[in-house]
């Protein structure tokens, strides 16, 4: 079977300063993988890239077989591509209801998420339905820009920082929720620092150091070895 | 002053204010969406009242000039951003101040080469062309009511429009985090594509309703250009609620300060603008799209 | 700036002044008039480029400091005979400054956009001030009947013939465009160029930012006095219509041709720019057309002006910085 998102040799740069250097990654259809590291290591420089936001420097990038090495950020939207970035940057100026329905696109019948479904999945922004955006708590961010990012139905999340800065409550609130998308056949990349939070709902992971891809394996494989998260992870 | 004519100018200052507005939210959603500052917006209402000029010469029909003028602005607008300023992303400032300079020297000098420099009148339409009369010597004419509508009408529309409709969001959206807006799938280059023609067709269509008003003449864009400046300064760049606050403050300051003051009434709106800007140098809050 | 753009301004700025005072030798009659003309323009261009590149600030306004000086003059010019040059060009720069000063104390401190709107709102003001008031003859302007003289301890200079007003000019102009290339060099220019690029640098080192750009505005207005008078002396007329926006709008589109980063690009921009319009004006009536077209092709095709334009056709190849 295909990979659905099948990345080869890819580079970025920031100017002259190269960040991220022949990556490869494969990720099939509703496969969940967590991308991790050290600060500064290019996991959102990797995550925009894919996006279209950073441009390829170099190597290829498919999604769904296609080429986007060369599409636009709204093209790669529209292929179904949702990016959830790390400081969530939800519109301040809509309100809750308006951040969500704003880019809504019709998915796959009987699986597709619309706003009642979203509503279902998090019933805190329910309450605060007509509040502006700005007016939203760190971990009521994070759910609308979870909830904004389901609402165009992508075949594939890039999540950033999914839990940072978030209380330890809040944090197990969106854990919960992602696994609950991740079981409904979602594709997705989360980059965090809770590895062990992570594992669970991860199949495998990536782990970045440099700008390139120091170990991709399963969670265990990776937690195991204790000198291999020493290097690369810290803690 | 009786309370007829005070009431008369007090219309009078209204229907101003709203075709001030027309000008004016065309500029501030340029503003503020795109960050884009025209100075040629002044010109494109000259056009609007050229076309009402030339299309009741030609047709005959008043009624006409109001798709004219539209369309024509729409299709400038279209130009415009396609051929021009999509090119300038990421210039400063300077490069759109001078582009629109450029572009106010060729729709003055286009429009001598065509029309020449006499002032010209535009009919009212039969229909519009009576009067409704207050005393017994004050009368107010209808075209003035019809212009009051129109602007009315095109409050409450944009007003809904950006408030309820998603294309209002996504323009609102636009306007505060672009690559976050890609992100989400809204082609960024056509929102600026359709912002830059609606924001002129506007400013076309304030001129072609203006010209029965009074004559159409060369440079009779540059008075509303800065006013409508001061109007969006007054409002908060970017919020077209402030822009109708402004428009009508302004159309007060310039119908009564041209009764009390004939020789300041240029003064009281710059330095209405200047006052403002001292007490708040970025200009009041920017709030967006509402 | 890069030390080859550096060379290349340096070497241009040579070549005019050298250039420029054949002048008066080769060219005679209209020829020199407009080159009067040109020269003093460069010099407004010049000092406008000095607060639009290093100091950053895009002032839509410098006409007004023009405007005002040659008014100044206008109103000092007694009917009789001519005015002493040295009296009312010290009190029509002076005029300009202060006009400047007052103007960017309030305007500096908004930003981008604001600013820009400040400054034309300001030179609005102005030209208001003598297009719709009594002040100096109304939509009519005002004349300047004899060109000022110059009172030397021993013998009064007269600039009645057009060769010897155009070495005045020159020297002007010149020791302004040197001002504004000693400038751009010294410490006060690193200052300026730092508050520009990084405002919080600056501050950290004990420098307002604010005052870096007002002592700046306040030289530059000064010196778009200093021409605003030689205008006025050259023409003997003043109008409302030198301190608008339109006008100021001409002299920003100079500092943009030849390159706001640099000290020769206004002045050849100027140039250019008046030669062009010289040329479509004998072609044609509506010669504003083709200035339009030049505007806009200038601003979509060369943004960063020609002489960083010409000056990168020199670059080695791979170095290529923005
Ligand atoms: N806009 C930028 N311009 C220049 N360099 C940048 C830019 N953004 C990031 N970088 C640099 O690129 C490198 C990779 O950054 P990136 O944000 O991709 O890392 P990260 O793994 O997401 O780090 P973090 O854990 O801090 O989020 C870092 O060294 C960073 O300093
Ligand atoms: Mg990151």
């Amino acid at each position: 079977m295909t990979a659905l998102l099948h990345i080869k040799d890819f580079s970025a740069a920031y100017g002259e300063v190269p960040v991220v250097s022949s990556v490869s990654l494969d990720l099939k259809a509703g496969e969940i993988m967590a991308l991790t590291g050290r600060n500064g290591m290019g996991k959102t420089t990797l995550l925009r890239g894919i996006m279209g936001l950073t441009p390829v420097r170099r190597g290829t990038m498919q999604f769904a077989a296609e080429d986007i090495a060369a599409q636009t950020t709204e093209m790669n939207s529209r292929a179904g591509i949702a990016y959830v970035p790390a400081g969530r940057e939800i519109f301040g100026s809509l309100s809750v209801r308006e951040n969500l329905i704003m880019c809504a696109r019709g998915g796959e019948v009987g699986n597709a998420w619309t706003f009642e479904r979203v509503m279902a999945l998090f019933p805190r922004l329910g309450e605060r339905i007509n509040h502006g955006g700005k007016q939203l708590s760190g971990g009521e961010q994070q759910m609308l820009a979870i909830g904004r990012a389901l609402m165009t139905n992508p075949r594939i999340l890039l999540i950033d920082e999914a839990t940072e800065g978030l209380a330890p409550l809040v944090a197990r609130e969106i854990w919960r929720t992602l696994s609950e998308i991740c079981a409904s056949g979602m594709s997705a990349i989360i980059v965090d620092r809770d590895l062990k939070r992570l594992s669970r709902i991860v199949s495998g992971v990536a782990v970045m150091f440099r700008g390139e891809i120091a170990f991709a394996g399963t969670p265990a494989a990776l937690l195991s070895d204790d000198a291999l998260v020493r290097k690369y992870i810290g803690l | 002053m009786s309370t007829f004519f005070f009431f008369v100018q007090l219309l009078n200052a209204i229907q101003y204010a709203l075709i001030l507005y027309l000008v004016a939210s065309g500029l501030t959603l340029l503003l503020g969406i795109m960050g884009v500052i025209n100075l040629a917006h002044g010109a494109f209402y000259m056009v609007g009242a050229y076309i009402a000029f030339a299309v009741v010469q030609q047709f005959g029909n008043f009624w006409l000039t109001l798709p004219a003028g539209i369309l024509i602005g729409l299709a400038l607008g279209a130009l415009i951003e396609k051929f021009l300023l999509s090119r300038l992303e990421g210039a400063d400032h300077l490069s759109q101040v001078l582009l629109s300079f450029g572009l106010i020297l060729l729709i003055n000098e286009g429009q001598r080469l065509i029309f020449g420099n006499d002032p010209h009148g535009v009919e009212v339409p039969k229909i519009l062309a009576a009067s409704i009369p207050l005393s017994n010597t004050l009368s107010y004419p209808v075209y003035r009511l019809f212009v009051c509508a129109v602007g009315i009408v095109f409050i409450i529309a944009i007003g809904l429009i950006m408030a309820k409709s998603r294309i209002g969001m996504m323009l609102r959206a636009s306007a505060e985090n672009r690559d976050m807006a890609r992100a989400m799938g809204i082609d960024v280059k056509f929102v600026y594509l359709g912002v830059t023609a609606v924001g002129i067709a506007c400013t076309v269509l304030a001129g072609v309703i203006a010209a029965p008003l009074a004559s159409v003449y060369p440079g009779m864009g540059d008075q509303v250009l800065i006013q409508s400046f001061v109007v969006i300064v007054l409002g908060g760049i970017g919020s077209l609620s402030g822009a109708l606050v402004g428009s009508l403050l302004l159309g007060l300051v310039d119908a009564f300060g041209k009764q009390f003051f004939p020789n300041y009434a240029a003064f009281l709106v710059y330095a209405a603008m200047i006052a403002v800007l001292i007490v708040r140098p970025q200009g009041l809050v920017r709030s967006r799209g509402t | 700036m890069n030390a080859r753009l550096e060379k290349f301004d340096g070497a241009f700025l040579l070549l005019l002044a050298v250039a420029a005072a054949f002048v008066p030798f080769v060219l005679s009659g209209y020829e020199i008039k407009l080159a009067t003309t040109i020269t003093i323009q460069a010099g407004l261009a010049v000092a406008l480029g000095f607060v639009v590149g290093p100091a950053g600030l895009t002032s839509v306004g410098h006409a007004a400091f023009y405007g005002v000086a040659a008014y100044i003059l206008a109103m000092m010019s007694p009917k009789s005979g001519p005015a002493d040059m040295l009296l009312t060009a010290a009190i029509a720069i002076f005029g300009a400054a202060a006009f400047a000063l007052v103007v960017g104390a309030v305007s500096i401190r908004s930003r981008g956009m604001y600013f820009i709107l400040m400054t034309i709102a300001f030179g609005q003001l102005g030209y208001h001030l003598f297009n719709d008031t009594g002040i100096g003859g109304k939509s009519d302007g005002s004349y300047v009947q004899f060109r000022p003289e110059l009172h030397l301890f021993w013998t009064d200079v007269s600039f009645d013939k057009a060769p010897r007003f155009y070495m005045l000019v020159y020297v002007v102009v010149f020791l302004v465009v040197g001002a504004c290339w000693w400038l751009r060099r010294s410490a006060f220019g690193s200052v300026l160029l730092a508050a520009r690029d990084n405002e919080a640098r600056t501050r950290a080192f004990g420098f307002s930012p604010y005052v870096v750009r007002l002592i700046a505005f306040v030289i530059s207005g000064g010196m778009a006095g200093a021409m605003g008078y030689l205008t006025a002396a050259q023409h003997g007329f003043v109008a409302p219509q030198m301190l608008a926006w339109h006008a100021s709008a001409f002299a920003l589109v100079m500092v943009l041709i030849g390159g706001k980063d640099t000290t020769s690009g206004p002045a050849i921009g100027a140039i250019l720019l008046l030669l062009a319009e010289e040329i479509l004006q004998r072609w044609t009536e509506h010669w504003l057309v083709g200035v339009g077209l030049i505007i806009v092709v200038a601003v979509i095709a060369a943004p960063r002006g020609l002489v960083p334009f010409v000056a990168g056709l020199f670059a080695p190849k791979q170095a290529h910085h923005g």
